[in-house]
């Protein structure tokens, strides 16, 4: 007892010692249970986010499958119905060997249509090469060019299908809308870089109009897909060029 | 009040079974046996042994809390945990032996287990900012447990003035180590509860 000479300051810094831990607990705890809040905020933010775009996407799926389906019921309607109807129409009038060219060139038409929606073997086949053989049927109805400076590079087959099928969207719109009577396609593989070029003589368009288009969307989302980046230059009646270009990895 | 609270958890996690949550029976059990041992001290007036008491209360809540720390908590090697069980042992043993009198005992070399015990806690706490998520009866359990130890800290470097005096102000400082050690068994009593849902190590 002799030691302690000012009990009452004693007992005073005793509850100051106490004090400054409860503060010092109140503030680790009030920090713990902020940072945990803030974590949540941010959780249910990204999840959010994500449900989004997994709607979105959802979504865009729904109006690509729309768009795959409006076009083959155009595709069916447009030609080889037409062609058969042509067919049911004549088939007094024509002789066996006009039928039968008829009819070659319906299966012909549905031979294509089959082609066209049915992924080709990508294992087997390089880009350049899978280009230039879908291009060939095109030649006949339009003058098409095609370059390629490819060096020999394994590129992934999600790669090759996405820039095919940009192809595919991008000459089909030309057909369908450009009225142009040349195309120049362009391939350039190098160790690093992937380029594509498209170029029509068409009628070309005014961007702010058409950039909605479920076929651009497309072409947008699947220039996303591989980590493209892509530019569309147009103008009325001075034809229209897209580029992409794409890191390889 | 400690006492029937101790009691009444203990029934309850008993009754729950015991499985998983056997360290904190056993904690809560020991914990029960000294304030006993120490009601009946009391009761008999035997106050030298009330101080064997508070020194055994300190090993056996080191040991305890080590259990159950790496068990719910936090990774603690094999090598770590039998260092603090030995320095345990030694605490006691050199706490029991250094006692004269009831007039002058001191505690200082608890204030090292207090620490020990209060950086499980801190480890916790930084766990909790690492991983980003925390169960609440467990982070309830590391709150009162940092808290009861850091005062416990004061209190065994101030135990010789605290037991001799009686002051008005001495009461009170008593008198909240109470009510901490009343709030530190309900939470380790909640989290027993809780137990059948954490993921034990």
């Amino acid at each position: 007892m002799c030691c302690w000479e000012n009990q009452n300051q004693v007992v005073v810094w005793i509850w100051i010692g106490i004090g400054l831990f409860f503060l010092t607990t109140l503030f680790i705890t009030l920090l713990v249970i902020n940072y945990l809040k803030s974590i949540k905020k941010n959780k249910q933010k990204v999840s959010t986010m994500f449900r989004d775009v997994k709607k979105e996407y959802g979504e865009h799926m729904l109006s690509l499958q729309e768009q795959d389906r409006e076009r083959l019921a155009e595709e069916l309607h447009d030609n080889i119905i037409s062609q058969l109807n042509i067919i049911r129409l004549t088939i007094n009038e024509k002789k066996p060997e006009e039928l039968n060219v008829d009819l070659k060139r319906s299966m012909q038409m549905i031979r294509e249509l089959s082609h066209n929606l049915t992924p080709p073997d990508l294992n087997e086949i390089d880009l350049a090469d899978l280009i230039a053989d879908y291009l060939v049927p095109i030649n006949k109805n339009i003058e098409v060019i095609f370059h390629h400076l490819t060096i020999e590079i394994a590129i992934s087959n999600p790669v090759k299908l996405n820039i095919f099928r940009i192809i595919q969207e991008l000459i089909t719109n030309i057909l369908k809308h450009a009225e142009a009577t040349r195309v120049d396609v362009s391939l350039r593989i190098s160790l690093n870089y992937l380029m594509l070029t498209i170029e029509d003589n068409g009628r070309g368009f005014i961007i702010g109009n058409h950039s909605g288009g479920i076929g651009l969307r497309n072409v947008h989302s699947r220039a996303q897909k591989i980590k493209a980046i892509y530019k569309l230059k147009t103008k009325p009646e001075k034809g229209t060029k897209f580029i992409a270009c794409m890191a390889i990895q | 009040m400690i006492n029937l609270v101790l009691l009444t958890g203990l029934i309850v996690l008993v009754k729950e079974g015991i499985r998983t949550k056997f360290p904190v029976i056993v904690l809560l059990s020991g914990e029960l046996t000294l304030e006993m041992a120490d009601l009946i001290d009391r009761l008999m007036k035997l106050n030298t042994l009330n101080t064997y008491n508070y020194a055994l209360s300190q090993f056996f809540g080191l040991v305890a809390l080590t259990v159950i720390y790496s068990n719910y908590y936090i990774q603690l090697s094999r090598k770590i945990r039998w260092i603090i069980y030995c320095y345990a042992g030694f605490l006691l043993i050199g706490n029991m032996l250094y006692i004269q009198n009831a007039t002058s005992v001191t505690f200082y070399s608890n204030i090292i287990s207090s620490i020990i015990i209060c950086s499980y806690a801190a480890s916790y706490f930084m766990k909790i900012i690492r991983v980003g998520r925390v169960e609440k009866s467990m982070f309830i359990v590391n709150i009162v447990v940092f808290l009861f130890f850091s005062v416990e800290c004061v209190i065994s470097t101030t135990f010789n003035f605290l037991i001799s005096n009686h002051l008005s102000w001495v009461g009170p400082i008593w008198l909240l180590r109470g009510v901490l050690l009343l709030s530190f068994y309900i939470a380790f009593i909640n989290l027993g509860c809780a137990v059948g849902k954490i993921r034990i190590r």
